[in-house]
């Protein structure tokens, strides 16, 4: 076994571990909020540590890989975001994790989404 | 002394052991943004799983395919939250 390989094994033994602690935690905690924390987090370190473990197994892949390394980290808290506005509108959370202060309702703060314009 | 393929083949095992784990909360989410939430880390997982079977066949064409399944599933879980927020399901 090779440096190169000990390197690419190293890399992608923590990102599965990393991944496996993701999932772990989407399963077992009890709320939306709670679970998309953990997956979002943990989830994009973990991906991110596969990725560069084949990028050092194949270096002539690497740029290709940085890009997919650098478009995780942008659109992972995009998704994550939408999916949490979502939820706070179309779900209930759990009874002791009510909220005393909703700063999400509607009291006329929030940007009503842009009417589209008739064409023709 | 342990082989490379042979350490790779546990890797994709315990990969499938944590997908696993995301299909049981797609299957038991009370409702719709739960199952978002899995549907977003079975993308991830599979983007994980194309690398490392790439890795493992000597096959770096996958690499591409797993760049445009990152994507794919980036589209997919917006969708699916836009839609949450236009609908009434309660």
């Amino acid at each position: 076994m090779t440096t190169l390989e000990a390197i690419t094994i190293i890399l992608a033994t923590i990102g599965v571990l990393i991944m496996l602690i993701s999932s772990y935690g989407v399963l077992r905690f009890p709320d939306v909020f709670m679970r998309m924390h953990a997956f979002s987090k943990a989830g994009t370190l973990g991906i991110s540590c596969l990725i560069l473990a084949a990028a050092v197994y194949y270096p002539e892949y690497l740029a290709r890989m940085i890009v997919l390394v650098v478009l995780f980290f942008l659109t992972g808290p995009i998704a994550t975001t939408a999916i949490a506005r979502a939820a706070l509108r179309a779900s209930t959370p759990e009874d002791h994790l009510h909220l005393t202060i909703n700063e999400m309702q509607d009291d006329g703060m929030i940007k009503k989404p842009r009417k589209r314009k008739k064409t023709g | 002394m342990i082989s490379f393929d042979f350490l790779i083949d546990l890797l994709l095992g315990v990969l499938t052991v944590s997908l696993a784990l995301g299909f049981i909360r797609l299957k038991r989410g009370p409702d719709v943004p739960n199952r978002t939430v899995a549907f977003d880390l079975i993308t991830l997982h599979a983007v994980g799983m194309v690398a490392l079977i790439a890795i493992r066949h000597q096959a770096p064409m996958l690499l591409d395919i797993a760049l445009v399944a990152a994507v794919l599933g980036f589209l997919g879980t917006m969708l699916l939250a836009r839609y949450l927020e236009e609908s009434d399901e309660k």
